[in-house]
C-alpha cells in the first residue's frame, strides 16, 4: 500500500515541478506548454482521425520493416554463426554496420527511392537487421557441442538442420534480438518521419510543432513511448509462448 | 611499527544467550559461550543448522534477536575494530577490481591510516600469509587458496585480534586446506590472535580447535563443548593419527547423528 | 592465434590475416567496377565519392563539420553519463528510492528520443546547445538504467565485507560500488554512443547549419549525390571508429573483469563485445 502511495507520489512531484515551473517561470507555451494542456491533448488526439491514420502507418511499416529484417537477419545470422570460417570473413562488415548509424543512410534513400513509405521501410529494414543478425550469429555459435556431435552423428540433411536443431536452440538468443529490434523499428520509422515528408507519428509530431502546438507535439511523443512499451509487452507475451521449452529447461 | 612482531593479547569475547529469528522461524535459540584470548574456538553443525546466522550475529552485520554480544565488555551492535571477517566464498569477498595490495589496503583508508604506513603494514601481512611477491596480482590471476590467504591478511592489516571465519576452506581441495588450517594455528601461535571457526567439517574443526562447539537442533542450540588437548602445534598426519583425534572426532560425529 | 612454430609461421599468419580482410575488399572493388560508368544520377561512381571525400578533408569542410558533430556527441555524451551515472548509484543503492521512482523512469524513458529532437529545437532555437541537450536526454536513459542494474546486482559478499571493515560511505561508493557497477555502465554507455551519433544525425537533417548532417543534406539540396554518398561513407568511419575506440576503452577499464592479463599486447579482431551476448 505505501508503495503505491510513495509512487503516485513520485508522479505528482513530477507533476507539480512542471505545473509550477511554467506557472512561476513565465515559460512560454511554445517552450514547454502547460501539464493540463499537454493531458488534454492526448485526450483530444484521440478524437481525431489523423491521429489514428498516424499511428496504424507506423506500425505498419515498422511491421513491414521488422518482418523483411528478421527473415533476413535470423538465416544469414544463423548460417554466418554456424560456419567459422563465413563468421570470420563477416565480421569486419559486421561490425562496420553496426556501428554505423543507419538513420544516416536516409537522404541516400530519399535520393534513390524517393520521400515514401518503401524508403521509410527500407531504413528500419536496415536499422532492425543488426541486433536480429548479431543475436542470431551469437545463438548458432552457442550451440551446445553434444548437439553439434548428435547433429554430424545422425547425418542430418542441411534443411532438417537448420529448421530442427539450429534454428530452436538459437531461438533464445533470436528473440532477444527480436526484442531489440521492436523497439529499433519504431525509433527508425520515427525518425525518418520526423525528418522526411512521409506520413506517420512522427510527420504529424514534427507539423504540429511547425505550427506551434507544443502540447499535440508532446502528446505525440507520449503516445509514441506508449506505443514502444505496448509493443514490449506483446513481444513479452510472445517470448513466454514461445521459449517455454527453453524455460523448463531451466526449472528442471 | 609492525603490529604483528609481538604477541599482543586479543580481547575476550562473550556470547549470552543469543537467540535470532527470522519472523516466526527460529533458527538459534539462547546461546552461550565465550571465546578467551588467543583461543581457536570452532563451531560444527550439519548443513543449513544456523552457523552463518550465528557469525552474523557475532560479527554485528546482524542483530540479534534477543541476548547480546560483547567483545572486552563492549556489546556488539555493528561490525568492531577488532574483528577480522573471513567469508566463505572467497571469489566473493575480494574485489575483484582491486590488486592484492589494494584489497589489504580498502579497510585501512577506511581507518584513514598514513598511506606509507599502510601500505607498510599491508606488506608484512601479506608476507605473514606467505604471499609476498603477489603484491600486484589480481584476484582472478590467484587460485583459491591464494585468494582465502588475501582475506586472512586483510584481516590481519585491519588490527583484527578475533579472526572470525565462515566455512573459510570449504571450496578448497584437500592439500590447500591442509596448508590454511596449518596457517591459522601458525598465526595464531606467532600472533596471539583468537579465532572463531565455522565449519561442518568435523575433521577440521577436532585439528584447528582448543575447544569444538557443536550446535544441532531447530532451532540450533548448543548441545556440547568439547575441550580438545592436542596442543598449540599440530601436525596434519601426526595429529589425526592419534587415538584422542578419532576419539573426539567420533564423540562430536555421535552427539550431530543422534540430535538428527 | 599464430602459433611460432616451424619457419613458415609467416604464411599461417598472413592467411589468418586475409581470412578477415577478403570479403570487404572484395565488395569495394565491385562496388568500384560496377559503379565506374553508372549512368545513374544518384548512384555516383564510387571513384566520383571517393574524389569529394579527399577533397572535402582536403578543404577542411568536412573535417570542421565532424569537428562540430563530434564535440556536441562528446559534449551530451558525457553530460548523460554524470547523470546517468550518479543517478543510476543513488537510486540503485537506496531501494525505498528505487521502488518509489521506477514507474516514472519506465515511462520517461520510453518517449524516443528522437521525438523530442523536433520539440527542443523549435523551442530553443538551432545550435549547439539544444542539440547537446537532445542528445544527453536521449543517452541519459540506457546509462541510468544499467548503472540501476549493475548496483541491484552487486553481490551481497561484497556489501557484507565493506561493512564488516567498516568503510566509510564515501569510500565505499567510489571504491567499491562503482567499480561494482562499471561492467554494467559500460554496457549502458555502449547503447548510448550509438543513440548519440543517431540523435545527432536526425537533429542536424532536421535543422541546423553546422555538422556532418548537414553536409549530407545540404548535398540533397544542391543535388549533388556524390557529396551525399562521401558524408554518409565519412559518418559510416567515424561510427566505426568511435566503437573501436570506445572497445579499447573499455578493455582498458575492466581488464579485471574480461580477466586480461596485463602486458599481453591486445589484438582486437572484433569490436563485438560478450556484453551483447545476453539471452
Amino acid at each position: 500500500m505505501t508503495l503505491i502511495v510513495r509512487r503516485l507520489a513520485t508522479f505528482a512531484i513530477f507533476g507539480l515541478v512542471w505545473a509550477l515551473a511554467v506557472h512561476f517561470g513565465n515559460v512560454s507555451p511554445n517552450i514547454l506548454p502547460q501539464i493540463t494542456d499537454v493531458a488534454l491533448a492526448t485526450v483530444e488526439l484521440l478524437g481525431r482521425d489523423t491521429f489514428y491514420i498516424a499511428v496504424a502507418t507506423t506500425v505498419r511499416d515498422a511491421a513491414i520493416g521488422l518482418a523483411i529484417a528478421s527473415v533476413l537477419g535470423v538465416s544469414a545470422g544463423v548460417a554466418i554463426g554456424a560456419m567459422p570460417a563465413l563468421e570470420r570473413s563477416t565480421r569486419l562488415l559486421i561490425d562496420f554496420g553496426r556501428s554505423f548509424p543507419q538513420i544516416a543512410l536516409l537522404p541516400i534513400f530519399l535520393l534513390i527511392l524517393g520521400a515514401s513509405s518503401q524508403m521509410k521501410v527500407t531504413l528500419i529494414a536496415i536499422g532492425c537487421f543488426f541486433p536480429i543478425l548479431l543475436q542470431s550469429i551469437y545463438g548458432a555459435r552457442k550451440m551446445n557441442s553434444t548437439l553439434q556431435d548428435t547433429v554430424r552423428a545422425f547425418r542430418l540433411p542441411w534443411r532438417m538442420r537448420f529448421f530442427r536443431v539450429l534454428l530452436p536452440s538459437a531461438s533464445p538468443f533470436i528473440l532477444t534480438g527480436f526484442r531489440i529490434a521492436v523497439v529499433v523499428s519504431i525509433l527508425v520509422s520515427v525518425a525518418v518521419e520526423i525528418t522526411s515528408p512521409v506520413t506517420g507519428i512522427g510527420r504529424e509530431l514534427a507539423e504540429a510543432r511547425d505550427f506551434y502546438e507544443t502540447d499535440i507535439a508532446i502528446a505525440y511523443a507520449i503516445y509514441a513511448g506508449i506505443l514502444g512499451v505496448l509493443v514490449n509487452a506483446a513481444v513479452d507475451q510472445l517470448e513466454r509462448r514461445i521459449v517455454r521449452w527453453h524455460l523448463s529447461d531451466k526449472e528442471a | 611499527m609492525n603490529a604483528h612482531s609481538t604477541v599482543n593479547a586479543a580481547p575476550p569475547m562473550v556470547v549470552d544467550g543469543v537467540s535470532k529469528s527470522y519472523g516466526s522461524i527460529e533458527v538459534l535459540r539462547g546461546l552461550t559461550l565465550r571465546v578467551d584470548p588467543g583461543e581457536i574456538l570452532c563451531i560444527v553443525g550439519p548443513s543449513g543448522v544456523g552457523k552463518t546466522t550465528l557469525l552474523r550475529c557475532l560479527s554485528g552485520l546482524m542483530p540479534p534477536t534477543s541476548g547480546e554480544v560483547r567483545v572486552a565488555d563492549q556489546v556488539v551492535t555493528e561490525p568492531l575494530q577488532e574483528i577480522g571477517l573471513v567469508f566463505q566464498d572467497y571469489r566473493g569477498s575480494l574485489m575483484p577490481w582491486m590488486t592484492t595490495l589494494e584489497n589489504v589496503l580498502l579497510p585501512l583508508r577506511g581507518k584513514r591510516m598514513n598511506l606509507s604506513d599502510a601500505r607498510e603494514r599491508s606488506l608484512s601481512c601479506l608476507a605473514n600469509v606467505g604471499l609476498a611477491g603477489h603484491e600486484e596480482k589480481y584476484p582472478w590471476e590467484l587460485s583459491g587458496g591464494m585468494q582465502q590467504r588475501v582475506a586472512i591478511a586483510r584481516a590481519l592489516a585491519y588490527d583484527a585480534h578475533i579472526l572470525l571465519m565462515d566455512e573459510p576452506f570449504g571450496s578448497l581441495d584437500a592439500q590447500t586446506r591442509f596448508d590454511l588450517e596449518d596457517l591459522v594455528l601458525d598465526l595464531r601461535r606467532r600472533l596471539g590472535i583468537s579465532v572463531i571457526v565455522v565449519t561442518h567439517d568435523i575433521d577440521e574443526a577436532v585439528y584447528l580447535a582448543d575447544r569444538v562447539v557443536v550446535l544441532s537442533g531447530k532451532p540450533a542450540t548448543v548441545i556440547d563443548t568439547v575441550a580438545v588437548d592436542l596442543g598449540p602445534v599440530r601436525d596434519q598426519v601426526a595429529s589425526k593419527g592419534l587415538a584422542e583425534f578419532s576419539r573426539l572426532r567420533g564423540r562430536i560425529l555421535n552427539e550431530i547423528r543422534r540430535k538428527k | 592465434m599464430a602459433r611460432r612454430i616451424g619457419k613458415h609461421w609467416w604464411i599461417y599468419e598472413i592467411v589468418q590475416f586475409a581470412t578477415y580482410f577478403w570479403l570487404p575488399v572484395v565488395l569495394v572493388a565491385l562496388w568500384w567496377f560496377i559503379s565506374s560508368d553508372s549512368q545513374s544520377f544518384f548512384m555516383p561512381p564510387l571513384s566520383e565519392i571517393v574524389q569529394t571525400l579527399l577533397n572535402d578533408i582536403g578543404n577542411g569542410e568536412l573535417l570542421e563539420a565532424a569537428a562540430f558533430s563530434m564535440r556536441n556527441v562528446g559534449t551530451g555524451l558525457s553530460a548523460a553519463i554524470v547523470l546517468g551515472v550518479s543517478f543510476g548509484l543513488l537510486i540503485g543503492y537506496n531501494s525505498v528510492l528505487r521502488s518509489a521512482v521506477w514507474p516514472l523512469i519506465a515511462f520517461l524513458r520510453a518517449i524516443p528520443g528522437v521525438a523530442i529532437i523536433p520539440i527542443v529545437l523549435v523551442a530553443f532555437g538551432v545550435g549547439p546547445g539544444p542539440q547537446i541537450f537532445v542528445i544527453a536526454l536521449g543517452c541519459v536513459w540506457p546509462i541510468l538504467l544499467n548503472t540501476i542494474d549493475g548496483v541491484r546486482g552487486i553481490q551481497s559478499s561484497i556489501t557484507d565485507t565493506a561493512r564488516a571493515y567498516r568503510l566509510p560511505r564515501a569510500l565505499f561508493i567510489r571504491q567499491v560500488l562503482l567499480p561494482a557497477a562499471t561492467p554494467q555502465i559500460m554496457a549502458g554507455i555502449r547503447i548510448s554512443l550509438a543513440v548519440s551519433l543517431t540523435i545527432m544525425v536526425v537533429s542536424e537533417f532536421s535543422a541546423g547549419n553546422q555538422g556532418l548532417g548537414v553536409y549530407i543534406s545540404s548535398g540533397v539540396q544542391s543535388f549533388a549525390p556524390s557529396q551525399v554518398w562521401a558524408g554518409t561513407v565519412f559518418i559510416g568511419l567515424i561510427g566505426y571508429l568511435t566503437n573501436v575506440a570506445f572497445v579499447l576503452i573499455e578493455r582498458r577499464i575492466l581488464a579485471w573483469y574480461f580477466e586480461i592479463p596485463r602486458r599481453t599486447a591486445t589484438k582486437i579482431t572484433s569490436i563485438a563485445g560478450a556484453e551483447n551476448e545476453r539471452a
